[in-house]
């Protein structure tokens, strides 16, 4: 079983050094030695799935792992591989989506040329991503969570030409890493607290083993857990750290849908889920972690009411969900983080895929535009009935899986603050509000359709992938989501189950239908320009431009004192000076040679007599 | 064998004088020869190097002025084994670099050769006069190939490099005398001196004052914060080979002899000085970060990158444990070779476009994809990526010394996010973006002889990061030794 | 008594001196001199100095007096007679290149050479104040005329007449010291005069005496107040007699500063630390830093040459053997050095007419062995590992230290920084300028041969000193053990 893990582990890595070796040039190679490296991957998954029995699993996990780095008397660092319901949860997700993405992007970059180069960076995100599912200790999680930053930076900037492209990854890796300060910080303190209490290492049996009679003060776990979150809200884009996720759009569609929809941000949450015991150890930490959670989803919610851009609107509405897991774990319910995070990595990946298709087929980003194609429910059909089903999984209509994950998290909400379960109900209706409004505009609106020719379908390659994720995104609900996770050690006992699931699906109607006449007949933006709302909500309330000033006026002031300090102070003060002074001795010395010979018998003659004063008299 | 080291580039050179002017040729391949039979007597020591075997290993010793009792001493311990492999790597891709078309290449190659040639008897010698007259001698060839094939104010900045150095030198000079004449041994060996000092200590004021001579004396080469402004004028007016070999391997040289006389020798003297050096360290890297986010000229942005670089090395020897000083070894090596590279990647660009400037370029990634992937591996290396060996030389650092120095290592965390800044602004100005039409007639790395360094020095970096044992095996014992 | 094998040495060179006069007379023709008769007369001149070399070496572990003791023979004076003779070795074909194509005469040039010779030797081996005065004086005579050689040119002419009119000054307090001495003690013998310091060592006359005589000496090492002179005499001297004064006549100061110094005078150690030590910091700070702004290359060698003399007495100040054997390892290291550059420069000066360093430019192109030994004697020069020069350094420094003079070697180690300032500045020149007209300067095969001899000297001195540091260990060793009685 570990060895299929190793392998599941080190073949994208294989993968992506073969294709940048030899296959660069030839993209349809490269590609299909891609997807049929995760789809082995997803096939050893299935079969580590097949004969694994989840009771003992959760209880004992395997491991296996070899010293990678040894601290010197202070420990050591492993690097190995730990297997437990959760990582092969995990393991299905990124596998399995990984490969469908995989396969829908051979077509998707078909007439791009330099298609090798993307499959290379995402087989390395594979690897990445695998390693931080797999780790089984903080600081491997921590490599790999850097290495993930990196094959993100680059595939959002793989379109490099366009300023904006290398803009976006420049900002997506600058802000994992603000993220990243935090959570190294993190790391260090707990190495610290564990090498004081000699706990001996990092990895997370040891940890989840000693840490409860370890004696560390609360304090100090509230502060460890927290400083880690800072790097789960630089990847996992929680509201500080969340300005990057919407610019990632640069990048193409299934690298959206891969990673800024289904495995890379989830990544933060299953950090979470996988570090449960120390977050679980400081009440305080996880309160504030259920409001961040719960305020990212709010505010996302609303910034996505107005984007026109349609894989913005999906950004924001990742962002939201994103937050819901958040506050899921927040509110020490972890299946039911892990539960939304699964069904969510299904339905947001057949969103963005779908919308992909639309975006190929009528070569357009904006949903106004969109608009103007006329009957693309009858055009593109498979596309947008794809796209439909995703869009009310995402509500949380009933039968689909949105629903159950969802009502999971809403009933978690009621052990906690009211304000909280009030501000995530307002959220469902926000949901259900934008995507109305996204299918309205572009599926049901009755305005004239000026464009005369309408949109073709797109071919098999990508519709196969949406219709497989269809099925899961319906189906998704009933998988056996909780034998593998194991029940969390004191699962709360789910009560007023019916009349939640009422109020919540009602406000998703309710949404749906609002939006659905209002957007009708709309031919542009409803809101006025200089409407209060729209100013606040097309500024994404105005971070950007906070970060911006923060670092033109923090950042930029330091290093343009510290460079003027340099070229004044330390080049032309201390060492030309020195230089000068020692030129102007010798400037003063040379004077002396007046060139007068009586002068120098003069000074021969003073010289003599200070030699005698020197050694006589005194 | 050992011995050979620093004999057969001073035979390569002293053969290329002979040579005549017009075969260039024939000495280009002098000079890349005996720097890879270097290279191959590097690696087959570090295949017969034994990690476990206390002490120094290949030990050879001859007497050379027994009146004041100097010995011609070699040997090899898992310190100087990694920097003789650091030094191995840059001078053998920088013999290659160096053999790009310029002008008066005889004399260029001849004063590479006694460079190279210096550096590897700094590496290799337990003497401590032979050390000093290994470390200064490396100051000869450095000021000629400044001036006469350096490229902006070249006169100033080797003028100013030489002299800071010099400066340093000789402060270091007067810390080894008075240690020699305190110690009355009427010897200059390493080892003696070290038995000496543990049996009959010197006084604690005599050691305070030395140890600062010397972390003052040896701080100027590694660019301590406020000696450091000659490193990036001097780099900026190096050429290509030089700042390679310069900011690799010679800047190397100012924490390896404060490993060697401070910290072995005076290791309370050093503990006195603990909290200004890290204070300064820190100060270095967060002052040196911020000064290259504003350099508008490349290879000043890489200057003061290496002393903020720097910065993490002093900050490891200040705290002096076993784990930050392996980082600092570890780092030495891997900031060495990765500084190799981004030096050779800004030179290849330079020799074609006579341009540095960061906003000069754009659009490079299209025009010459194998040198700006290796420009953009090589700023990931510097940014502390994991997967190169920078990283876990970085974590060694900041694991052992979070305990004693917590804000300082919470600043310098903050400073490798500097880093990134200012590197991702580079690569972003330089390889992405829109073409720059200027530069339309750039041609890529195409022959072997182009790549060949590239592909070592990333292939190093990348091998020690996945694998860090590799060198740690090595460097740890002869830690322990040094601390013991 | 007159035992006057002693003096074989001195009997050779008197030789050597009249076959030369003799030849001179006979064949000599000022009016059209023709070059086979220069160059036979340089290769006599030449094997007579090796002759001289062997007879010295011959007396090198032999001590003894002759004269009624007012002659000795001991390791210093065999130290400093072989040290003369091969000065005068090297100065043969620094004088045969600087004046082919000239109109002086190098024949009489030659002679006077040969006469300060056999003053140099005389005076190594005076045990006698008088006999001391009476070498220096010739030392000193002979350099007026070499000096003022070019009769033609303004600024020979000018250097000759201010080194005239400060030597003679400089020789009136030496006379003036040793006439206070004869008065106090009554004899000019040194042992005697030895006994009388150690009997009163306080005596006013005694002390004003010395300090006198160390006042005039001064003059000729080129210390502090007395320092004024080089510069100007540096700039307008023929290069040879530039090179003689620097190497020959500085050595001459330093031998019999060490003669009186350590055998005759009686000086607490404090109070010979606190005089030379002044004196040598000094001497630093102004060599140093007034070469900082030359723009002429004499001059600025004249600065070094200050400089050096600072080192010099730095041991002095130390005094104990450890310092001396420095100071006579240092003077080794420092004529190999400077006798190069002057070779260079001779060799050299046909082709560019004037001593700026701007009209070095470029030297390393027009022929590049000339260019590498420059480079190589200005490195020894500024002390940099691997030459004399830096050994030389290093023993002063490193018994300064044990003698506990810290601050004198901080300022020692200060002026070594500033002094690679103004020399690197002179190899940028070589190097990296352009030169004003490229065809090649010929370096005949002698002159190859010589410059090969001096820069592998430099070499050996700089990285295998063992045995030349025994000789000066020896002989610095033999002057503190015999005191001549």
């Amino acid at each position: 079983m570990l060895t299929l893990a190793w392998t599941i582990l080190w073949i994208p890595f294989i993968a992506a050094v073969l294709i940048t070796l030899f296959l660069l040039n030839k993209p349809r190679a490269a590609g299909w030695l891609a997807t049929g490296v995760l789809f082995a991957g997803f096939i050893c998954t299935l079969r580590i799935l097949s004969h694994a029995q989840f009771e003992s699993l959760n209880h004992s996990p395997l491991e296996s792992s070899i010293v990678w780095l040894s601290l010197g008397g202070h420990g050591v660092i492993e690097f190995g591989i730990l297997l437990n319901g959760l990582s092969i949860l995990m393991l299905l997700i990124v596998t399995g989506i990984g490969s469908l993405i995989f396969l829908y992007s051979i077509s998707y970059m078909k007439e791009d040329k330099s298609a090798g180069r993307y499959f290379a960076c995402l087989s390395l995100f594979a690897f990445s991503m695998l390693g931080i599912v797999l780790a089984n200790n903080l600081v491997q999680v921590f490599i790999f969570w850097e290495l993930v930053g990196l094959s993100s930076y680059l595939l959002i900037g793989f379109w490099y030409e366009k300023d904006s492209a290398a803009m976006a990854g420049k900002k997506a890796f600058l802000t994992n890493r603000v993220g990243d300060i935090g959570m190294m910080i993190g790391i260090l303190l707990l190495f610290h607290q564990i090498a004081t209490n000699h706990i001996g290492s990092v990895n997370f049996l040891t940890l989840e083993g000693r840490l409860p009679h370890a004696g560390i003060s609360e304090g100090m776990l509230a502060a460890i857990s927290l400083l880690i979150f800072c790097g789960v809200m630089g990847k996992s884009a929680q509201v500080p750290l969340h300005v990057w996720l919407p610019d990632a759009m640069e990048g193409p569609t299934p690298v959206s849908a891969l990673m800024h929809a289904a495995t890379m941000v989830a990544a933060g949450v299953f950090l979470l889920a996988r570090l449960y015991f120390l977050f679980a150890a400081s009440p305080s930490a996880l309160h504030i972690i259920a409001w961040i959670g719960v305020v990212t989803a709010f505010l996302a919610g609303t910034m996505a009411l107005v984007q026109n851009d349609i894989k913005k609107i999906l950004a924001y509405s990742t962002l939201s969900q994103l937050g819901y897991m958040v506050m899921a774990i927040g509110l020490a319910d972890r299946n039911a983080g892990m539960f939304h995070l699964t069904t969510h990595a299904f339905f947001k990946a057949l969103l963005f895929l779908a919308a992909g298709s639309l975006i190929h087929g009528m070569h357009t980003q904006d949903i106004w535009e969109m608009r103007r194609f006329p009957k693309t429910l009858k055009h593109m059909l498979v596309t947008s009935f794809t796209f439909l089903m995703g869009t009310l999984a995402l509500m949380g209509i009933p039968p689909f899986s949105g629903y159950f994950s969802k009502e999971e998290i809403l009933s978690a909400a009621t052990h906690g603050p009211k304000l909280l379960l009030i501000i995530a109900l307002s959220v469902v209706f926000l949901t259900a509000f934008y995507m109305g409004r996204l299918c309205t505009i572009v599926f049901f609106s009755q305005t004239a359709k000026e464009e005369h020719h309408h949109a073709h379908e797109s071919d098999g390659f990508i519709l196969f992938p949406l219709a497989v994720l269809a099925v899961f995104s319906i189906a998704g609900g009933y998988l056996p989501i909780k034998e593998i996770l194991g029940h969390s050690a004191h699962a709360a006992a789910h009560h007023g189950g019916n009349l939640l699931a009422i109020i919540s699906v009602s406000l998703g109607l309710i949404g749906f239908g609002t939006a659905f006449l209002v957007f009708r007949k709309a031919q542009g933006p409803v809101l006025g320009e200089n409407s209060f709302p729209s100013i606040v909500l097309d500024h994404k309330y105005f971070f950007d431009e906070l970060y911006d000033d923060l670092i033109r006026y923090g950042q930029e002031s330091i290093a343009t004192f510290s460079d003027a300090f340099e070229r004044h102070v330390v080049v032309q003060f201390a060492s030309n000076g020195t230089a000068s002074a020692a030129r102007s001795l010798g400037q003063l010395l040379s004077r002396l040679q007046t060139g007068v010979v009586q002068f120098y018998a003069l000074v021969f003659a003073v010289g003599v007599t200070v030699l005698v004063f020197l050694l006589m008299l005194r | 064998m050992i011995l050979l080291l620093p004999w057969i580039p001073f035979l390569a050179a002293f053969l290329i004088m002979l040579a005549p002017r017009e075969k260039e040729f024939l000495h280009k391949q002098i000079a890349v020869t005996s720097c890879a039979v270097n290279f191959a007597i590097v690696l087959w020591l570090i295949f017969h190097f034994h990690p476990e075997v206390p002490g120094y290993q290949f030990a050879h010793r001859y007497p050379w002025i027994p009146f004041l009792g100097i010995h011609y001493q070699v040997g090899l311990d898992g310190i100087n084994m990694t920097l003789c492999l650091l030094h191995a790597l840059v001078s053998f891709t920088g013999a290659i670099v160096s053999c790009w078309p310029k002008d008066r290449m005889k004399e260029y190659l001849c004063f590479y050769l006694i460079l190279t040639g210096a550096i590897y008897g700094v590496f290799t010698a337990l003497d401590v006069f032979q050390l000093y007259l290994f470390y200064e001698l490396t100051l000869i060839p450095l000021y000629p190939m400044i001036v006469i094939w350096g490229s902006k104010n070249k006169a100033y900045g080797a003028m100013k490099l030489t002299l800071f150095i010099t400066g340093g030198a000789m402060l270091a000079l007067f810390g080894i005398l008075i240690l020699y004449r305190n110690l009355g041994l009427q010897s200059f060996d390493l080892l003696e001196m070290r038995k000496n000092i543990e049996i009959l200590p010197m006084n604690p004021g005599t050691v305070h004052g030395l140890a600062g001579i010397f972390l003052v004396g040896f701080g100027v080469i590694a660019s301590l914060w406020p000696l450091h402004s000659w490193s990036p004028i001097g780099y900026a007016a190096a050429p290509t080979s030089v700042s390679m070999l310069h900011a690799g391997v010679l800047k190397k040289m100012g924490p390896y002899l404060m490993l060697r006389l401070a910290v072995a020798l005076l290791p309370d003297g050093v503990h006195y000085w603990a909290n200004t050096l890290a204070v300064l360290s820190c100060v270095g890297i967060l002052y040196a970060g911020y000064a290259a986010v504003k350099q508008q000229d490349l290879k000043f942005m890489i200057g003061f990158s290496s002393v903020s670089h720097m910065g993490y090395i002093l900050l490891a020897i200040a705290v002096m444990n076993q784990a930050t000083l392996s980082g600092a070894v570890l780092l030495m090596f891997s900031h060495g070779v990765m500084a190799a590279t981004t030096f050779a990647c800004i030179g290849f660009i330079y020799e074609q476009t006579h341009a540095r400037g960061v906003n000069d370029f754009g659009g490079l990634a299209k025009k010459i994809p194998f040198i700006s992937t290796c420009l953009i591996m090589a700023s990931f290396a510097s940014l502390g990526l994991p997967g190169f060996s920078n990283f876990v030389a970085e974590l060694l650092i900041f694991f052992g010394s979070w305990s004693q120095y917590p804000i300082i290592v919470s600043l310098a965390i903050f400073g490798v996010f500097i880093t990134s800044l200012y590197l991702l602004r580079m690569v972003k100005s330089v390889c992405y973006g829109a073409e720059n039409p200027r530069w339309s007639l750039l041609h890529d790395a195409r022959t072997i002889a182009d790549k060949l360094p590239f592909v070592i020095l990333l292939g190093a970096l990348m091998l020690f990061g996945f694998w860090p044992q590799g060198l740690l095996r090595m460097i740890q014992p002869a830690v322990g030794a040094l601390l013991s | 008594m007159m035992n006057l094998r002693y003096l074989l040495p001195e009997w050779v060179a008197l030789g050597v001196f009249i076959l030369l006069l003799i030849a001179e007379i006979l064949k000599g023709d000022v009016k059209h001199p023709d070059a086979q008769n220069i160059r036979s007369f340089c290769i006599t001149s030449l094997l007579g100095s090796i002759l001289v070399c062997i007879s010295t070496l011959l007396f090198l572990k032999k001590t003894g007096t002759a004269f009624g003791d007012s002659f000795i023979v001991d390791p210093l004076s065999a130290f400093f007679k072989l040290f003369f003779i091969l000065t005068l070795f090297m100065m043969i074909p620094i004088s045969y290149a600087f004046f082919n194509k000239r109109r002086e005469r190098l024949e009489t040039f030659l002679l006077i050479l040969w006469c300060t010779l056999l003053g140099m030797f005389f005076l190594a081996s005076a045990n006698d104040l008088f006999v001391l005065f009476l070498c220096i004086e010739i030392i000193t005579l002979s350099f007026y005329i070499m000096a003022a050689y070019l009769k033609h040119e303004l600024p020979s002419i000018e250097s000759g007449l201010k080194y005239l009119i400060i030597g003679s000054l400089a020789s009136a307090f030496l006379v003036f010291g040793i006439a206070l001495i004869y008065a106090a003690v009554g004899s000019t013998n040194l042992p005697v005069l030895h006994q009388a310091f150690v009997a009163h060592p306080g005596d006013r006359m005694l002390v004003l005496g010395m300090l006198f005589i160390i006042a005039g000496l001064g003059f000729k090492i080129g210390a502090v107040p007395f320092h004024l002179w080089v510069p100007d005499v540096y700039e307008g001297a023929p290069i040879p007699t530039v090179a003689f004064l620097s190497v020959g006549s500085k050595a001459a100061g330093i031998f019999v500063l060490l003669r009186l110094l350590f055998q005759v005078f009686v000086l607490t150690d404090s109070q010979r630390a606190l005089l030379f030590s002044t004196l040598s910091a000094l001497t630093m700070i102004c060599g140093n830093f007034g070469a900082l702004k030359q723009t002429s290359l004499k001059r600025l060698l004249g600065y070094s040459s200050i400089a050096h003399a600072g080192y010099l007495l730095i041991g002095f100040a130390v005094g104990y053997s450890g310092g001396i054997t420095g100071v006579l390892y240092y003077l080794l290291a420092y004529a190999a050095a400077n006798l190069t550059i002057f070779l260079v420069m001779a060799i050299v000066d046909r082709h560019l007419q004037s001593d700026r360093i701007e009209a070095y430019a470029g030297l390393a192109q027009r022929s590049p062995i000339l260019g590498a030994c420059f480079f190589i004697a200005l490195l020894s020069l500024a002390g940099v590992p691997g030459t004399a020069g830096f050994f030389g350094k290093f023993l002063i420094l490193l018994a300064a230290v044990h003698g506990g003079f810290l601050w004198l070697t901080l300022l020692g180690l200060v002026g070594v920084v500033v002094s690679l300032y103004y020399y690197l500045s002179v190899v940028r020149v070589i190097y990296a300028e352009e030169p004003a007209y490229d065809e090649a300067i010929p370096v005949p095969l002698s002159y190859r041969l010589t410059l090969i001899l001096l820069v592998g000297g430099i070499f050996v001195l700089g990285l295998f000193p063992a045995p030349f540091l025994l000789g000066c260990y020896h002989t610095a060793f033999m002057l503190f053990q015999t005191p001549l009685s």
